[in-house]
């Protein structure tokens, strides 16, 4: 039978055992092709899942954030590098953001797309976005102008880096979109007279995670940054002392107000109590203090029940499918086996001559 | 003879595209590349999200579960971080009609003190360690989980979190997708 009548699948009954006599460098280069296509392929599918490493750091300056000291009316040009320190290339979202203190003090950064206010507004910083390949990094040039007739005192804002694009992180059953953020404070000293000033308000108490909560509202009045330390003290309408704890607050910034939440160790049960707290802050000698303010635990909705689940059944969204999300190595795998199948079947008709 | 010549070349060239292909694609993708990077950072994550799944009831359910914060330092900088986390509201998807479940509803529930995993040890009193003030409450804020004070924090540790979601009485059958921002921070 003449190569050109025969039919391609007939003619030349390869066995499987016919198929393995192929050279063995074939069978090396095959098995190369596929090592390579599958490294290629999945090692970036799997490399997706971890999570960007960007860096934000201060160029030409002491310190890992900004630490000014401007006149109003007055402006410096300053340097931020953005880099990349993952392993692959991310999309990265830089962005000027409030300052504001956190519950219990500290430093928070507004998040994406919230308006700015205040000292922000002095930040002459664009939201953008880049692509960053692994280990490679822009300088970002901006500047900061204090606003003209800014009264005296200290300020502050943030500039961050995320990734623009949250991702999913391998994490069983149930995941979570995720944002990885770095932030840097931008603090501005404007000289002059300095006032510290701190007030505690109102008490309050909520119910959260199988507990209770006893919160006071803090507030810096004056315009020098504080670090209030204290007492708290929780009484039964009896006015039995129940809870008496140090309270140690980070950083409450000038001008802000907060929160400081003491949560408990079991809920309380539905009545009356009071609460006091006193803070200081050492460095300035800024402090308040309240008498035992009075609050009522209510009892909870009789709707508010809550039930310990057992079931199986996913309220949150499952882990998406690797192949799914990561069309590209796919194909470059379906792509390999076509061209190793190409390159047997090549084979096979002058195995059959002989 | 030659036929065997002429298709090792064939097959050097399949090869040597389609890993071009692999290498080439991702450059591909890059932009606005200035300089290498020769400086640490910093960076924080979470992983390990465990958060048991539930069916739909007619009265509220919590579902309990744990996640694993690790953060690192590799700046050298010597002046501290600290890291707070933050959720979003949790958006129904699905064909039930749901409504999306408020970030109020997610909370932290424990943060145990951090292990050190690479780098400068643990300092009981300088960190990185729990704040003061225990940090569990509702994700709706953020909360500051672990910090470190000046010349400690210098390399990377894992911290085990606990967290609780409240799904409301009668929510509807489907998914529930949040986001959680990590950050890391450096400042007074």
């Amino acid at each position: 039978m003449s190569a050109e009548q025969r039919p391609i699948f007939v003619a030349c009954r390869a066995t499987l055992p016919e198929i393995m006599e192929v050279p063995h460098r074939i069978w090396a280069i095959s098995v190369l092709l596929v090592a390579t296509l599958s490294l290629g392929a999945i090692g970036p599918a799997l490399a997706q899942h971890e999570p960007p490493r960007l860096g934000l750091t201060p160029i030409g300056v002491d310190g890992q954030f900004f630490d000014l000291r401007l006149n109003p009316g007055h402006s410096v040009k300053l340097q931020v590098e953005l880099a990349s320190f993952g392993q692959d290339a991310v999309r990265a979202r830089t962005y000027a953001a409030d300052a504001y203190s956190l519950i219990n003090g500290g430093f928070g950064a507004k998040l994406f797309g919230e308006p700015p206010s205040g000292a922000t507004r002095w930040l002459h910083y664009s939201a953008r976005e880049v692509t960053l390949a692994a280990h490679h990094a822009v300088v970002i040039d901006f500047s900061v102008t204090v606003s003209a007739g800014t009264p005296p005192g200290d300020y502050i804002a943030a500039v961050v880096a995320e990734n623009a694009e949250p991702y999913r992180g391998d994490a069983g059953p149930v995941t979570l979109d995720q944002v990885d953020r770095v932030a840097l404070a931008v603090a501005i000293d404007v000289p002059g007279l300095r006032a510290p000033a701190l007030e505690i308000g109102a008490v309050g108490h909520k119910a959260a995670a199988g507990t209770s909560f006893i919160t006071f509202e803090v507030a810096n009045s004056g315009n020098v940054h504080l670090k209030p330390l204290g007492e708290f003290t929780l009484r039964d309408a009896a006015r039995k002392e129940l809870v008496r704890a140090p309270a140690v607050m980070d950083s409450v910034y000038a001008g802000s107000k907060t929160l400081f939440e003491a949560p408990l160790a079991k809920p309380l049960t539905p009545g009356d109590y009071c609460a006091e707290l006193s803070l200081k802050d050492l460095e300035t000698g800024a402090s308040d203090a309240t008498r035992c303010l009075l609050f009522t635990v209510k009892p909870p909705p009789a709707s508010a029940h809550v039930e310990k689940q057992t079931s199986r059944v996913p309220i949150l969204q499952p882990a998406v499918d690797r192949i799914a999300q990561h069309p590209f190595p796919a194909a470059l795998i379906a792509a390999a086996m076509l061209v190793i199948v190409w390159l047997l079947w090549r084979r096979r008709p002058r195995r059959c001559r002989d | 003879m030659f036929t065997t010549l002429a298709r090792r070349p064939t097959m050097g060239l399949a090869l040597a595209g389609v890993a071009g292909m692999l290498v080439v694609a991702p450059v591909a993708a890059v932009n606005q590349v200035t300089q290498v990077v020769t400086a640490g950072t910093r960076s924080a994550s979470v992983a390990d999200l465990t958060l048991a799944a539930v069916a739909y009831s007619h009265g509220a359910q919590t579902s309990s579960g744990s996640l694993t914060l690790t953060a690192d330092d590799s700046t050298g900088s010597n002046l501290g971080w600290n890291v707070t986390i933050q959720s979003s509201a949790f958006v129904y998807s699905g064909a039930n009609s749901g409504t999306n479940i408020s970030a109020a509803n997610f909370a932290l529930t424990s943060a145990a003190a951090p292990a050190m995993t690479a780098g400068q040890a643990v300092d009981p009193v300088a960190g990185p360690k729990v704040p003061a003030i225990s940090p569990v409450g509702t994700l709706d804020s953020a909360r500051k989980t672990v910090q470190a004070l000046a010349l400690f924090g210098k390399g990377t540790y894992t911290q085990a979190l606990g967290v609780s979601l409240t799904i409301p009485a009668q929510s509807a059958a489907g998914t529930y997708t949040g986001t959680l921002t990590t950050t890391i921070a450096a400042a007074p």
